[in-house]
């Protein structure tokens, strides 16, 4: 069995990209020039996946002020009188990033059929390898304030379940159109909230029909991507998920778990530690994802990094990347 | 020190002054200047303003020597330390520091301090906000007492309580990365022995700071007439299950010695914190942000204060200590009422009783302008009278 290789979240913005937004706060700098900044340096990470020869390429994120920003203010998921820039401030479980609290007050819907996400830059990646990633339906509600939630913030079960679907329905529009008008070929839900919150196991199969929603009635290869804790605790029925590919954090996730049951689809092995600086070496990724393939024996098996990588500086990101395609040549 | 029921406090850090960053660059403008003037008036240092200006421009005349500029710039930085100062007394807070006026960040100053560690780049906490990183790259070990020099230059320049912020080890470990333990345990591992190795990493890089380099740090404050140090864990609950190794690593840090030693979290889910709070030793204040997810209405029953919660948590498992109640929403320019910061000390009073209930921002200031932050603290100052003459 080959490998593939292909990343999975938010990309790091560079230094001078940071610098940049910086002084835009600050009114040292226009919006405009800020933006056109970032739209230059989604074009290199496009290159750089395309000349590492990544199985799927994405944009790299780089709009994106945090994983779920972006569908909450084209959702309009935030209180009256403000905006989505400007929802609670809320540390990200699990890294030292934060997010702005989506505030749910009355029925997710997307009435006009909007896009949901800046697509542009989808272009010029070659068809059969663009790939979107959203946040998993899951990961919006669990992480938003609303009518789904009690006063103490616990979850109230059947609103929770009613926005869970309609989260899900306005995706499945979107990837739909994504499909339709941009010949993406793969969507990726990324869910940091699964493996930590309590909720999961009440709600476990509330989840798989949201990513059955999400995905109904599109020709689309879909992923799941679990991070923020272990994954294997939910095994064996997380296996039977409605996606064709399942990502899992292999510092954070007992694999050992995962060769005891029958794992019928494409294990997507999270093993670029984005959590940490040191820069794998190529044969070490290529020598774990053979002890996936020999143990675990999955359908196919793709290296990731375990988390986004934005949580490294860009120069780290990019040797990161560049490993991982190196792996994947070893392997192939 | 008398304190008063409901004492007032800063948390941490203010924005540094424009005349303070260009003035140390030599390019001070007379913008800048003009803001200098104003802001010593309005806070009752007039008499400072001749020698600060003088600093300023004998830092940009090119005609000074290497160790005079040296100099001169430390005492510019020892002039905003008193300007933090008295922007906080004037504001009328009971407790105070400087602002964090020489502290470049509260992680990238300490680490630049400890040995074992090497900056890597910078990264995005949210937004635009960024920060640079460093990575553990040796077992991180006492270098100098960083904040030492800091707190000498303040202790006899106010007659008001000091609280020392000390940035936490466990906030330390876990915003470095960790390639010295991370490569020694995966050498020759396996796949499967990845898992869990991320966190024995960070316990023993933790652990090796709360011993070797923080209690030091705090040693060297007591031993130079220190009282009160906050210890700042920002990434307390980062992991909803390794609350216990931030425990420990406080425990570790004041071990033996004799100091209040109080802690402050923010924008986390507070609710993994319990019951391991019950396991700290001796922290005299929890201080926490609230008001960030609070809403803006008047009242103190359980709607109108939803950022506040948690705090009954503390009553259900019998927390012993202060609470240090964040009133003033830090990420956003809206300048909360006395009424409002009223409302919120008697929603904590109601729910806890008045007599543990210091009142502070969210978090450090930073964030905001020098004229909103002043607002914002005169107005929990004038909350916190408010909130007393309703007790009375």
């Amino acid at each position: 069995m080959g490998a593939e290789a292909y990343l999975n979240g938010i990309l790091p913005r560079s230094d001078l990209a940071l610098d940049i937004g910086s002084a835009w706060l600050k009114g040292r700098e226009t919006l405009e020039n800020y933006h056109k900044f970032l739209e230059k340096e989604t074009k290199e990470f496009i290159e750089l996946q395309k000349n590492l020869d990544l199985n799927y390429i994405f944009d790299g994120q780089l709009f994106w002020d945090d994983f779920l920003r972006t569908i909450a203010a084209s959702l309009q998921l935030h209180e009256e009188g403000s905006n989505a820039d400007e929802n609670a401030v809320t540390r990200q479980i699990y890294t030292n990033t934060f997010y702005r609290k989506p505030s749910i007050f009355k029925k997710i819907e997307n009435k006009n059929n909007e896009p949901l996400i800046k697509d542009n830059s989808l272009d010029s990646i070659p068809n059969g390898k663009r790939k979107v990633i959203l946040p998993s339906p899951f990961a919006l509600a669990y992480l938003s304030n609303g009518i789904h939630k009690n006063e103490d913030g616990t979850i109230k079960d059947d609103s929770f379940i009613e926005v869970l679907f309609d989260i899900a329905q306005v995706l499945n529009n979107e990837i739909k159109r994504l499909r339709k008008e941009k010949s993406v070929s793969f969507v990726q839900f990324n869910e940091p909230c699964m493996c930590y919150a309590e909720e999961t196991k009440i709600f476990f199969h509330d989840i798989a029909k949201s990513l059955q929603i999400a995905t109904e009635n599109v020709k689309i290869i879909t992923s799941l991507h679990l991070y923020n804790g272990d994954a294997s605790k939910f095994l064996p029925d997380i296996a039977k998920y409605p996606v064709d590919r399942m990502g899992v954090d292999a510092y954070n996730t007992d694999l050992n778990k995962f060769s005891s049951v029958e794992f019928d689809k494409f294990l997507e092995l999270g093993v670029v530690n984005s959590k940490n600086s040191l820069i794998e070496e190529p044969e070490a990724l290529a020598k774990y994802a053979k002890q996936a393939i020999e143990k675990i024996n999955p359908k196919g098996i793709a290296l990731v990094p375990n988390r986004p990588l934005e949580l490294v500086p860009q120069e780290i990101a990019k040797k990161k990347i560049e490993s991982l395609a190196k792996a994947k040549e070893l392997l192939n | 020190m008398n304190l008063p029921l409901f004492p007032t406090q800063e948390i941490g850090s203010l924005q540094k002054p424009a005349w303070r960053v260009n003035g140390l660059k030599g390019t001070a403008t007379d913008k800048d200047i003009n803001n200098l003037n104003q802001w010593y008036n309005k806070i009752g240092l007039q008499s400072r303003i001749g020698n600060a200006i003088k600093l300023i421009n004998n830092i940009q005349n090119e005609k000074v020597g290497n160790e005079k500029l040296k100099e001169l710039k430390q005492k510019l930085k020892e002039e905003s330390q008193i300007f933090g100062l008295k922007l906080l007394e004037t504001a009328g807070l009971d407790i105070i520091y400087d602002g964090e006026q020489t502290r470049v960040e509260m992680y990238e100053d300490p680490i630049s301090d400890i040995d074992g560690f090497e900056f890597k780049g910078i990264v995005r906490a949210f937004d635009v906000m960024k920060y640079r990183k460093a990575s553990c790259i040796a077992e991180p070990a006492f270098r100098l007492p960083y904040h030492k020099e800091e707190f000498l230059f303040l202790k006899d320049k106010t007659e008001h309580e000091l609280k020392i912020p000390i940035t936490g080890a466990y906030t330390l470990a876990e915003w470095s990365y960790n390639e010295f333990y991370g490569k020694r345990r995966l050498e020759n591992a396996s796949l499967f022995e990845l898992f869990g190795s991320e966190k024995l990493d960070r316990k023993e890089m933790a652990l090796a700071l709360a011993k070797n380099v923080i209690r030091p740090n705090i040693k060297a404050l007591v031993d130079k007439g220190a009282r009160w140090v906050q210890i700042d864990e920002p990434a307390a609950t980062t992991y909803p299950n390794e609350v216990d190794l931030v425990v420990e690593t406080f425990n570790e840090s004041v071990k033996g010695l004799n100091v209040k030693a109080s802690i402050h979290m923010c924008f986390s889910d507070y609710r993994v914190f319990f019951p391991d709070v019950l396991e700290m030793k001796n922290c005299y204040q929890y201080a926490w942000e609230f008001a960030n997810n609070d809403t803006h209405n008047l009242g103190i029953d359980k709607n109108a204060r939803n950022g506040y919660k948690v705090l009954d948590l503390f009553k259900e498992y019998g927390v012993k200590g202060n609470i240090g109640l964040g009133v003033l929403d830090i990420h956003s320019n809206f300048i909360e009422s006395p009424e409002i910061v009223r409302d919120r000390i008697l929603y904590a009073a109601k729910v806890l009783g008045p007599e543990r209930i210091f009142v502070n921002p969210d978090c450090g200031l930073r964030t905001r302008t020098l004229d909103v932050a002043f607002a914002k603290l005169k107005n929990m100052v004038a909350g916190a009278e408010l909130a007393r003459k309703s007790c009375k």
